[in-house]
């Protein structure tokens, strides 16, 4: 049995602003195993980012705040934690790579250096050492001449290598747990099936466990073992990859899916899209987040939040039509 | 890097160049000679001053005659002291670069840390008693400031001290250059640190300061290792410009508090149509500020690797 990386219970967290209180987390419930790969996927505002990076504690608090929950990380409390605790278990126990590879390295340091920093901090090796292992980080992401490509500055490095050495400096400590908030999503397709591919090949070394938090579907079909559907704050969906993309029951997830263009698909038809757009977490909607533009809504959809229903062990959803007293299709006269 | 250099330097030799002519023939279109405030000078006696100093030549011949000797590096005999331009220059700009040095170091150093600070504790106190220092840096000019200081910090102080801690004029010791260093690095000093303040905010909020908190760094170490190198690059852009108001702003503040700089030379020599003294000192001012911008703009290249100094 794997040993649990990473659980998270009733998390919500809140952003005060000058408006009030934007809820952008309502209620996640999440777990990551050992060398297992979990996806979260939705819609941009959904609260995807905001869940990985309370994670980490990365979000600025204020005012970001965490109003319940617990989130347990390799027996860390990570909602206890104190700024001293978490500069321990962060880039050591958890790692993170962030969408824009272009932004997220410090211009004006060496790459190698920049590597060097976490292996110094959390391994506590000397400066030669550190440097001999920045190299075979380097080296481990298949970025060519790595002993020449460390003394180099970010603007030297391609999107894509870029993205590299980002990757190789989150898993220089061999971390746990490793974030990666769309680490594709600024590169172009083939950088990204390489990319992909890399961190694929990468966990199953080091056995690390990956969140990995996308909307590109196609990227989560090749590498995801779970998935977790998140929509207006909440997971919806959760199962493995072949329930989210075969037995889905939620109608978001089936929706997220029919947006996919197809191989099949005839020229001339348009993209499926869905209407509307999602809720303000301002106010958030006093029953099912998606009840405004889901199809199947019915009158209780929009005045209670729908219960998690379990299909099978993992598979869990939250939608009034998974409820046993839900009549059919066609006696609710669906279209 | 060695072409960007040469390139850079032979646009300072024409820059010079222009600014020689320009001054030259500007003083010449000013109403008077050198001679005018003399009482009755005899006919003869004007025409042998005006003989000695080249001045019986038609304009155009002493104006050849003047670059040529600015080529070798002889900037003239002054008329009004009767002594080498060049001389007086080197011996009185020494005062004036140590009180523009000492202003340059304190506006910087300090500007840098105070916009850093009101960076970091943006909407505390701590950023607006240092946003209110930068507005009264920008917006009270130097020479009320001098007054200012001399009155409060000068006499005043020393009726109720009984002892005279911020000399009001002269030059000679260090204490002699607090008060007029603070007056004349004011005004910079509002300029970077509020220039440090939007940078390090800037800073503050990108990818990589992100990237450097999920690798577990302390806030201190963010601050030292990632944000001010980066913050400090708009400031080091200015620093050309900044050099340029110091040393100008030395003219007037040497009067105020009667220093023996080369500002005050600078100023007599108009008033007195010393034509040798005015172009030596254009010319050193000139020669100074592009020496200056050129340096800067060096500097640039070894702080921030991105920027490459090609063509």
């Amino acid at each position: 049995m794997a040993e649990r990386v990473l659980t998270i219970e009733g998390l919500r967290v809140s952003f005060d602003t000058y408006a009030g209180e934007v809820q952008a987390v309502r209620g996640v419930t999440l777990h990551v195993d050992e060398g297992e790969v979990l996806a979260i996927v939705g819609e941009s505002g959904c609260g995807k980012s905001v869940t990985a990076q309370t994670i980490m504690k990365l979000n600025p608090m204020p005012p970001a705040r965490i109003v319940d929950g617990s989130i347990n990380l390799a027996g860390h409390d990570i909602v206890k934690a104190s700024d001293k605790e978490m500069q321990k278990i962060r880039g050591n126990e958890v790692a993170m790579i962030f969408q824009d590879p272009m932004t997220c390295m410090n211009p004006t340091t060496q790459v190698g250096k920049q590597i060097v920093e976490s292996l110094k901090l959390h391994k506590h090796l000397s400066g030669a050492e550190a440097k001999a292992e920045a190299i075979r980080c380097l080296e481990q992401v298949r970025i060519p001449n790595p002993e020449e490509r460390a003394k180099q500055y970010p603007h030297e490095f391609s999107g894509g290598m870029r993205q590299r050495a980002m990757i190789a400096m989150a898993l220089s400590c061999n971390p746990k747990l490793l974030i990666a908030d769309e680490p594709t999503t600024a590169l172009d397709v083939t950088i990204q099936a390489q990319i992909m591919e890399l961190l694929a090949e990468l966990k199953d070394k080091i056995n690390t466990a990956i969140i990995l938090i996308t909307h590109d579907l196609g990227v989560v079909a090749g590498i995801a073992d779970r998935v977790a559907v998140m929509y207006a704050g909440k997971v919806v969906e959760t199962g493995t990859t072949d329930e989210i993309f075969y037995e889905h029951k939620h109608p978001y997830t089936e929706a997220l899916l029919h947006s996919l263009p197809s191989t099949d698909q005839g020229k001339r038809e348009p993209l499926m899209s869905i209407p509307g757009t999602p809720p303000d977490l301002l106010a958030p909607p006093k029953g099912c987040g998606f009840a405004a533009r889901c199809r199947h809504c019915m009158q209780i959809c929009k005045e209670e939040q729908p219960p998690e229903f379990e299909l099978s062990a993992g598979h869990k959803a939250s939608c009034w039509l998974l409820h046993p007293d839900c009549p059919s299709a066609e006696e609710r006269g669906a279209k | 890097m060695a072409r960007y250099v040469i390139k850079r330097l032979v646009y300072a030799v024409l820059t010079l160049f222009v600014l020689i002519t320009l001054v030259f023939f500007m003083m010449r279109m000013l109403p008077g000679d050198p001679f005018l405030g003399e009482k009755a000078i005899s006919p003869t006696a004007l025409a042998n001053m005006n003989a000695k100093y080249g001045l019986d030549k038609p304009v155009f011949i002493q104006y050849l005659m003047y670059m040529g000797n600015c080529l070798t590096g002889d900037l003239g005999m002054s008329i009004t002291y009767n002594r080498p331009v060049m001389e007086i220059v080197s011996e009185s700009f020494l005062v004036s670069a140590d009180l523009g040095i000492r202003a340059l170091i304190f506006a910087t150093i300090a500007g840098i840390l105070l916009g850093a600070v009101a960076a970091i504790k943006r909407g505390t106190v701590w950023d607006s008693l240092s946003m209110f220092i930068a507005m009264i840096g920008v917006s009270v000019p130097s020479f009320i400031l001098g007054a200012v200081l001399q009155y409060f910090l000068g006499l005043q102080l020393r009726k109720v001290l009984g002892m005279n801690i911020f000399p009001i004029q002269g030059w000679g010791t260090f204490k002699h250059t607090l008060l007029p260093a603070f007056a004349l690095g004011l005004g910079s000093l509002a300029t970077v640190s509020r220039l440090m303040r939007t940078s390090m905010l800037d800073v503050l909020s990108s990818d990589y300061i992100k990237t450097a908190r999920s690798k577990g760094l302390s806030q201190s170490q963010i601050l030292w290792r990632h944000a001010l190198r980066n913050a400090v690059m708009p400031v080091v852009t200015i620093m050309g410009p900044t050099v340029a108001s110091v040393l100008t702003g030395t003219f007037v503040i040497e009067s105020i508090f009667n220093i023996p700089g080369l500002g005050k030379y600078f100023v007599t020599s108009i008033k007195d149509l010393d034509y040798t003294m005015i172009g030596g000192t254009v010319v050193f001012y000139g020669a100074l500020l592009i020496v200056c911008t050129l340096v800067v703009d060096l500097l640039y290249g070894l702080i921030d690797p991105r920027v490459k100094l090609e063509d």
